[in-house]
């Protein structure tokens, strides 16, 4: 396996985790509908705002490795 | 550091893993599961520390390395828990790797989040309860 593969590899084992936890709090707030509190649906919307910021820093120290 | 919770009625659980999002995700998907998550960790220590009186017992492999001490004793301290493993690893390799520490269930961070959560509360719920009363830390004033 190249480096760049094993880069990748990398990359989407980092990625998992913020993306599951994205697509978990969304379906929550789905399935929640009306039944979620206000501090629960600011909750999950922050979780999910901060497991996307995880995920572009991740993606941004990617593109600085690479233009180096 | 560890973080206290709402306790519920019934099963009890913990849940110690060192991304805080995934832990959070995890202990409502187990609430929404019927599982009453009593208390939450980011570190083996935590994991040692937390899970004596737990009836499910939620670990990363990670935290932020992988300790078989650890989740051996974790496993020793508590031999009635439901013990599951949810990590970002291969499933083989991790099966692999925990093999011998008595883990129950090894799941994946990459499979449906609310699958796992109702796995390991059936889980949970087909095992003789524990004992000891959960590590329930108090609520934050």
């Amino acid at each position: 396996m190249s480096s760049d593969d094993d880069r990748l590899v990398t990359l989407v084992h980092d990625l998992r985790t913020p993306l599951t936890v994205i697509s978990g709090f969304a379906e929550l707030l789905e399935r929640g509908g009306d039944t979620l509190s206000a501090q629960q649906r600011a909750e999950y919307v922050s979780r999910i705002a901060a497991a996307a910021g995880e995920m572009r820093e991740i993606l941004d120290a990617e593109r600085a490795e690479r233009l180096h | 550091m560890a973080e206290a919770v709402a306790t519920g009625d019934g099963l009890t659980a913990i849940v110690c893993d060192d991304a805080p999002g995934f832990r959070a995700l995890m202990a409502a998907l187990l609430q929404e599961a019927g599982l009453a998550v009593v208390a939450r960790g980011e570190t083996w220590r935590d994991a040692e520390r937390l899970a004596p009186g737990a009836d499910a017992i939620v670990v990363d492999l990670w935290m932020p390395e992988l300790e078989l001490d650890a989740l051996a004793r974790v496993r020793s301290g508590s031999p009635q828990a439901t013990l599951a493993v949810v990590t970002a690893l291969d499933l083989a390799e991790a099966r692999t790797r925990v093999a011998g520490c008595g883990v129950d269930l090894v799941l994946a961070k990459t499979d449906p989040p609310a699958q796992v959560a109702r796995a390991i509360a059936a889980h949970a719920r087909g095992r003789p309860r524990t004992a000891a009363p959960p590590a329930v830390e108090p609520p934050p004033a």
